[in-house]
Order: structure tokens, then sequence, then C-alpha cells
């Protein structure tokens, strides 16, 4: 069957109230598209993470938009979260020493983390459209096939 | 919606129930009820998470944030019922190093009745 990619989006002010609506785009995708609970839960949280790290530290709490624009493939689910604010790369964050964190009883600071650990593949660039993350999960199957040739690429180095 | 109660009007145990999303707000409510129960000295703590479809960043730190305290006055922090979606992500971040889940609130009890250490050494 000829498999032809679609794209939706939407756009919210950057504010907290709207983070249900972000979450509403990505349920709807699951409905129409039928992409497993995993792949749907991993983005809820995941593009909740990323448009409060953008309310927080790209807009640092002035007004501006969060564009949603879901790239829909047969084999993965393309998520772009765009913003205006200040360029903030998620990936040079590193990760967190969680003994630490539970030693000073530190709250926050997980959400690229989250990104990190329940996405296949992330990306951040400027356009003039602004800054663009990039979120990338594949439908299960591919997702075990890329982590196997992941771990066979890995194994001739070793 | 954050709810907490004992299990018996003579137990230690606190029972926290929550439900919907546990996004910044609902976290940071959670966070107000832990810290009353520590501030109670109650530190035999449950969360029934089973009307949870869903924890944010800031949810899971408060959890790891108050372990410490918690289990340095001989209590602990356990997480029940966590529905699918929750213990997938519960998995994939590898939280199980640092809380426990149940299956069940009797699970919880019988551990906390029985001295059962936090984690294994």
């Amino acid at each position: 069957m000829f498999w032809k990619s679609k794209k939706y989006q939407l756009k919210v002010p950057a504010h907290i109230d709207y983070l249900s609506d972000l979450r509403a785009f990505v349920v709807k995708i699951k409905d129409d598209y039928d992409f497993s609970d995993k792949v749907i839960n991993a983005f809820k949280l995941c593009v909740d993470e990323a448009a409060t790290n953008i309310i927080q530290h790209s807009y640092k709490g002035t007004e501006g938009q969060i564009i949603i624009r879901a790239l829909i493939k047969r084999k993965h689910l393309t998520i772009f979260i765009i913003d205006q604010g200040m360029y903030f790369d998620l990936r040079k964050i590193q990760d967190p020493d969680l003994n630490y964190y539970i030693d000073i009883g530190k709250k926050g600071g997980l959400g690229v983390f989250i990104i990190r650990k329940l996405m296949d593949e992330i990306d951040y660039y400027k356009t003039r459209e602004g800054n663009i993350l990039k979120l990338t999960k594949y439908r299960e199957p591919e997702a075990k096939k890329k982590r196997l040739r992941l771990f066979f690429s890995m194994s001739n180095f070793s | 919606m954050v709810n907490a109660s004992g299990t018996k009007s003579t137990s230690p145990i606190a029972i926290i129930r929550v439900g919907g999303y546990m996004e910044m707000t609902t976290s940071d409510e959670l966070d107000k009820v832990l810290d009353g129960l520590i501030q109670k000295q109650s530190y035999q703590i449950i969360v029934d998470l089973a009307n949870v479809d869903y924890v944010s960043s800031r949810g899971w730190s408060i959890f790891l944030s108050k372990i410490k305290e918690i289990r340095e006055n001989g209590g602990d922090l356990k997480l029940i019922n966590l529905t699918t979606n929750v213990y997938e992500v519960y998995k994939v971040l590898e939280f199980f190093w640092f809380l426990r889940v149940y299956d069940s609130i009797d699970d919880a009890v019988s551990d906390f009745e029985n001295n059962v250490p936090p984690m294994p050494e």
C-alpha cells in the first residue's frame, strides 16, 4: 500500500495552561494513525517536558507562542516543537547524577533526561521560523531493529 | 488531585492517593502533602498511583527528593498500583534503583510491617 506522510500543526500560547492542549494533539495522532500506547505515551511526556522548558527557559515567563507540528510516516512519528524565545540546546545538558540529586533533595532537573531516554532521535536547530526541537520515535518493531543494528555496530568495534 | 489518609487509626502508615495527571501543579500539591507528613514524623508512606496516567519529571523528582530524609528516619516511600504507562517510564528511566513499586497495598504494608529494608543492600 502506498503510504503518504501526513503533517499536522497546532499553535498555542507559551503558558502551562496550554500543556493539556499539546498532549491532546499527540493523543489525536494515536487515535488517527494507530501508534502504540508506548510511543504516544512517550511523546505526551516529552512534549510536556519540552514545552515546560520552553516556557521556563526559552521565554522565561514572557509571552510567546509554541507551535507543535507532527510528521506521520509509516515507520515513525516525528514531532517538531517550535518557539521564538532564547536558543536553548537541551542536547548540551548532561544527564543528571541521580544519586547526587537524592543526596541534596533536588527537585526538578529531570526533563531533558526523560526526553533523552524516551526518544529514539533528538535534533535541535534554529531557522527563520524559530528554534526547532525535533523528536522522533519509531513504531516498535522498527525501534527494536534500530537498537539491534546499533548493538551489532558497537560489537564490531569491540 | 492528591488525598492523604492513614491505613487504620492506629497505623503509622500514611497512604496518599493521587489522581489524573501528575504534572507541575499536581506534583507541587503532592510535595506539600509529603512535607506535611515528614513534619509530623510520619515516615512510612505509600503513594497509590492507580488513577494516574502520567507522571512528569516534576513528579518523579518530588519522589526522589524526599527518599533520603524519609529513609534516614527509618521509613520509606513506596509506590503502588502503577498503570502500564507509568510503569513503562519507571522502567526506562531505571528508577527501580531508587524507588520500590508494588502491585498492591497489602504487599507494601506487609513490607513495612516486616521491616523489609527499602532497597536491597
